[in-house]
């Protein structure tokens, strides 16, 4: 019965790093522009690079790990995988 | 004809008539196959940053550390004692191929001895370098991507040379050694001795 449980603090867990990283965020256009943004609300960017026409950060902050896409068009997170 | 003992039938080296010997246990088969079939999913299938790539990674890791330990304990063929990693004695063995030698090794060969540590090691790298990816540390990391993308390519090589080295083998020495694999048990010509 402990399952319902541990759903349930993963649940609550899980969107921390997403929830300051909503999609449709403005983050930058450039990979520059991304990394500051990215710096500034106060995660540590590991590696920016171009993926599939998008702009990919790997990012950490407080222990979890998450990849950032943006749309270079807009500038705006399209997709946060945790 | 067929011996469940390897000792016996190496006892029996230059004996010179065509002969059955059960040379590679279950273990040593069900892991060559499912270490092929993992690869083969991780490099094709799976998505490279899902977790079915992750779960099969972490199930070739056991395979070849299970692989390792069977070296030390397991039956005769499948210990290190019987191919301990030896380039010296490679090169003989490479000599003695282009003079002509067609002698029989019921375990690897010293060539193919090498090639399975540097298969096993070249496994563990890929194994290792993955797991750090996933880890806070190493998440995004540079080096750690190309090393596990550069051992990745190396295991591509070596697979084909792997491959290449069993196919002169069973030319040169008439044995059938991709059904031994699968069957256990090598097929020793006529005329052909065995060390």
């Amino acid at each position: 019965m402990k399952f319902p449980f541990i759903a349930a603090a993963l649940l609550v867990a899980a969107p921390a790093l997403a929830a300051d990283l909503a999609p449709d965020m403005e983050l930058g256009k450039t990979e520059d522009a991304v990394r500051s943004a990215l710096t500034a609300l106060g995660y540590d960017v590991r590696k920016i690079e171009e993926e599939d026409g998008e702009i990919e950060a790997y990012v950490v902050k407080d222990g979890e790990m998450a990849e950032v896409y943006v749309d270079p068009a807009t500038g705006k997170v399209s997709k946060v995988k945790g | 004809m067929m011996s469940d003992m390897p000792g016996l039938n190496l006892a029996e080296g230059g004996r010179d008539s065509a002969r059955l010997v059960r040379v590679w246990d279950p273990l040593v088969r069900v892991i060559h196959w499912s270490v092929l079939l993992g690869v083969l999913l991780n490099a094709v299938i799976t998505d490279p940053e899902g977790d079915l790539h992750e779960i099969v990674g972490y199930a070739i890791l056991g395979l070849v550390v299970l692989r390792l330990v069977w070296g030390f304990l397991g039956v005769q063929t499948a210990r290190f004692t019987a191919f301990p990693p030896n380039p010296r004695a490679a090169l003989a063995h490479a000599g003695e191929i282009l003079r002509g030698d067609r002698s029989v090794h019921l375990s690897h060969n010293p060539l193919g001895a090498l090639m399975a540590y540097n298969i096993w090691a070249t496994l563990i790298v890929i194994c290792i370098s993955g797991i750090m990816m996933g880890t806070v540390r190493f998440f995004g990391v540079e080096w750690v991507e190309e090393l596990h993308e550069l051992a990745f390519n190396w295991l591509m090589v070596s697979v084909v040379l792997h491959v290449g080295g069993v196919v002169l083998d069973q030319r040169r020495t008439g044995v059938a050694l991709v059904k031994a694999m699968i069957t256990g048990i090598k097929n020793i010509p006529d005329g052909i001795s065995t060390k």
